[in-house]
């Protein structure tokens, strides 16, 4: 059973067609890198996907629900969560509280559990925090320093515990790699493949192959909106459509 | 039957009328949303500050109307270049401050106009006195006046946007403020200018609404409502759509307010009025609230 | 200590400073903190929502007149006790609040807070349309009283001091509503409500609950004023000035931190008061001293005045300022 499965999916602004006609499907355990230049419709995807945009025609399937037309927190709390491009944050709050917020539950009325074990326990795995007091510790940076403060890396890991803190099945991961040295490109991609190691299936979206090659099980190629070519990256790096559109495109 | 003609004639004359002023109100409010994306709601209180200041200048300058209108056409132009450059042009980035900040003014207009001309309600003495007959109909003819006046004023602004070459400037700006930076066009003048001409629209369109309504320190709400629901209805900066929207809005306002009324009673002999003139102003809050519930999404057009 | 135990601090010092005083104040600074303490409880109510949402209500007296003819005019008409009119106008604002908010927040921020403003205006103009039972500008009086007591000084105590136990009441709600688990979510849907709703957060429901709170908050204090007064009446119930003076309390003591309203509220209607006894002076200057009784009119006045000097230069008000003074954090940037 396939864990996300995306069906003839289109969209268009204006007159100006994003999405066109796609289809793919993610299997539980996998990472699927989501691939293609710049406005080839990726972030589009992210944004049909988690009910941020509506599409014009096509359905979304996850764990064999239709989740369409869903509301972003009901497709969040089904168990898909996603990172941002650019790091969606609380400017005025800690990181910490920053991570805190996908700890607290969705209701207003319950009692609920203290979220601060989750909190930590996201700050941690993702190594958010510095070492040298842990999340648990109230001396710990991350309870004093804004988000503000953080390094391009130190933001994406702060995604990161945002979005694990949901609990999620699926990772949907926006161009992970955008802006950070090539130090924090190897860190953030160990974390990713920890995070696969533990079983989370995640989709990756990207224009940099080379730097998504190694770390994907699969790729999905996306050019204007439509898929070009699918498969392992070495089949899809043989694929001589795939070579045009990124030769044409300025490249590998 | 005669008595519908009647009615219904003078429902249309009236709506003529006072659409053309409802059109000129919203003119400037329209204009500063579309070239500046700045929702002004200072605007009514320009208006008031241009009826206060002709009455001003006619009861205690004791000018003649003519002048006394120059003077609250130049009055708040310069409350309009004034308001920008003091306040708007720092705020502006942000839209709820810009938004509170030109409510404070507006409040801060209505405090100074209580203090010193009190609460008081006064009158603006007209162009020219008198009413005259049209078919069966009897209309004030100031008010004939102030619909000449305000084609006038809304044909000037037309030509200007469209045939002078500050106009488009301002029009290239509307449209794309970053692209007219980058060609030289200087950003600021044309907000300055955006600025002036609106103010300068809202004294013209104080001075005549002043004759249709009574002057007094709470008049700047009335005209701000009439603003907001046609540029609600008529959509962002299309003089095409305010003038539908006002002639829109002017009817129903028309309708409601000249319409005969009917008083229904309870047993206690309480009655209220359904529509007459008690319900003045109602027929653009049933707009806005209508807008609200239909299609809240959809309230400005253009997505920002 | 904690953001909400200094919260909790300031608002006992408060209550417990408001309350000891009461005692000692001459009759006219009596009345004066009465109103004080109600203009308090809307400011605090319009806090819950806009201060930590974010969205700015600028028609938020609507609320307190939905209360407060309601509970009025059943009091008046129907002859029914006040503390079942009580409730059922708190009922009605918050009724009205949930059937404004549900659509009214589908809008983004700017237009939001324009929408809020037809409100009141709207109101008003169905109160002076139904002014045979309204009263329209004028009210009606002959409204049943809080306090029942014939003696006028046993009436003074008695309201001073139920308006205090709904102000602490509330105030102690607020405050922990505020630094509770919602209050969190509140203030991260002012920061970046996209960002809340990617944490599995339904931003609407929590929008909705803070409008329903506020709501039913100002309309309480809207209910008590009508029978303090004794009367439904259009300037207090109705009143845009009122409605943005809120706004300027809020401001004051600084967006989202309850007792910043709180205090905002007192330096507001107390600094008016201020303002007009000093009209009351005269300078010693020249021979026969300068009348400083212009200034009475101009309080109100000031007061937005300096609400437009805060935007400017003090946005995030006197008590986040005051607060980053006493605690030696290391908080830069924002």
């Amino acid at each position: 059973m396939a864990l996300l499965r995306v069906e003839s999916l289109r969209k268009s602004f204006g007159g100006l067609m994003a999405v066109k006609d796609l289809s793919f499907h993610v299997e539980p355990g996998e990472i699927v890198g989501l691939i293609g230049p710049n406005g080839a419709g990726k972030s589009t995807v992210f944004n049909l996907i988690m009910g941020i945009l509506k599409p014009d025609r096509g359905r979304i399937f996850f764990k064999e629900q239709e989740i369409t037309y869903w509301p972003t927190y009901k497709i969040v709390d089904a168990g898909i969560a996603r990172v941002f491009q650019i790091a969606q944050y609380f400017p005025r709050k800690t990181v910490y509280e920053n991570v805190e917020i996908s700890a607290i539950p969705n209701e207003i009325f319950i009692r609920a559990a203290d979220p601060a074990p989750k909190t930590i326990q996201s700050c941690a795995r993702t190594g958010l925090c510095p070492a040298e007091h842990s999340p648990d510790d109230d001396r710990c940076l991350c309870r004093t320093e804004l988000p503000g403060m953080l390094p391009q890396g130190g933001l994406r890991r702060l995604e990161l515990a945002r979005a694990i803190g949901t609990d999620p099945e699926l990772l949907l991961l926006d161009e992970p790699f955008a802006g950070l040295s090539p130090a924090e490109v190897d860190e953030i991609s160990h974390l990713i493949e920890s995070l696969r190691d533990e079983g989370q299936t995640i989709v990756l979206v990207d224009h940099n192959m080379r730097g998504v090659m190694r770390l994907v099980d699969r790729i999905v190629v996306l050019c204007f909106g439509e898929k070009l070519a699918e498969g392992t990256p070495e089949e899809v790096a043989r694929n001589p459509q795939v070579q045009e559109a990124y030769l044409a495109g300025g490249g590998f | 039957m005669e008595q519908i003609l009647v009615i219904a004639e003078r429902i249309v004359i009236y709506t003529v009328l006072i659409s053309a002023l409802y059109a000129l109100v919203a003119l400037g409010f329209t204009m500063i949303f579309g070239v500046a994306r700045v929702l002004n709601l200072a605007h009514g209180a320009f208006l008031m500050v241009g009826a206060y200041t002709a009455w001003f200048a006619q009861q205690y300058l004791h000018w003649d109307l003519y002048s006394a209108f120059a003077l609250a056409v130049v009055v708040c132009t310069l409350l309009g270049v004034v308001l920008y450059h003091g306040l708007v042009r720092h705020v502006q980035r942000s839209p709820i401050v810009t938004l509170i900040a030109t409510l404070a003014c507006a409040l801060i207009i209505e405090e100074l106009i209580k203090i010193f001309f009190t609460t008081n309600t006064q009158l603006l003495a007209p162009f020219i006195s008198g009413s005259i007959e049209i078919d069966k109909t009897t209309v004030i003819t100031n008010r004939i006046v102030a619909f000449g006046a305000s084609w006038a004023a809304i044909i000037l602004f037309w030509l200007f946007v469209h045939r002078t070459r500050w106009g488009k400037v301002i029009l290239a700006t509307a449209q794309d403020q970053e692209g007219a930076a980058l060609v030289g066009i200087d950003v600021r003048r044309v907000y300055t200018l955006t600025w002036a001409i609106s103010g300068a629209l809202a004294g013209i369109a104080g001075v005549f609404f002043a004759s249709w309504v009574k002057i007094d320190p709470f008049m700047w709400r009335d005209p701000l409502i009439i603003s907001f629901a046609i540029v609600v209805v008529g959509g962002l900066g299309s003089l095409k759509g305010s003038i539908v929207a006002a002639y829109l809005i002017g009817f129903l306002e028309v309708l409601m307010t000249y319409s005969p009324s009917m008083r229904i009673c309870t047993e206690g002999f309480r009655c209220f009025e359904f529509l007459g003139s008690s319900w003045v102003g109602v027929s653009s809050l049933l707009v806005l609230i209508a807008i609200l519930f239909i299609k809240p999404e959809g309230l400005f057009g253009r997505a920002e | 200590m904690s953001l909400r135990a200094i919260k909790f601090g300031i608002l006992g010092i408060t209550v417990i400073v408001v309350a000891a005083l009461g005692p000692f104040l001459p009759a006219k600074w009596m009345t004066t903190l009465t109103y004080a303490q109600l203009f308090a409880i809307y400011a605090m109510g319009w806090d819950i929502l806009s201060g930590m949402t974010g969205q700015i209500s600028f028609g938020h007296i609507f609320f307190v007149a939905v209360a407060g003819y309601t509970t009025g005019l059943l009091n008046l008409y129907m002859k029914w006790p006040i503390w079942a009119t009580i409730p059922l106008g708190v009922v009605m604002a918050v009724v009205a609040g949930l059937l404004f908010s549900v659509p009214a927040l589908r809008l983004r921020g700017p237009y939001f807070s324009l929408i809020t403003l037809i409100l009141p205006l709207a109101a008003a103009r169905l109160v002076i349309i139904l002014a045979d039972w309204t009263g329209g500008e004028l009210g009606k009086f002959g409204v049943a009283a809080l306090c029942p007591f014939s003696d006028f000084k046993a009436n003074q105590y008695c309201n001073y001091y139920s308006l205090w136990g709904l102000m602490t009441g509330i105030g102690l709600f607020l405050v922990w509503l505020s630094s509770s688990r919602v209050g969190k979510i509140l203030e991260a849907i002012r920061e970046n409500e996209e960002a809340t709703e990617a944490a599995g957060i339904n931003t609407a429901k929590y929008k909705i609950f803070a409008f329903a709170v506020s709501a039913c908050v100002v309309g309480l204090g809207g209910t008590f004023s009508v029978h303090i007064n004794e009367s439904v009446f259009f300037n207090s119930l109705l009143s845009l000035t009122t409605s943005i003076e809120m706004i300027v309390a809020s401001v004051i003591g600084g967006m989202g931190t309850i007792v910043g309203a709180l205090w905002g509220g007192f330096l507001v209607r107390g600094g008016e008061q201020v303002i007009r006894e000093v009209a009351q002076l005269k300078v010693p200057v020249g021979s026969e001293g300068l009348a400083l009784s212009f200034l009475e009119r101009w309080a109100t006045f000031i007061f937005f005045a300096l609400l437009l000097v805060l935007l400017f230069f003090a946005r995030q008000g006197l008590l986040p300022l005051l607060l980053g003074l006493v605690k030696k954090r290391e908080i830069r940037g924002g």
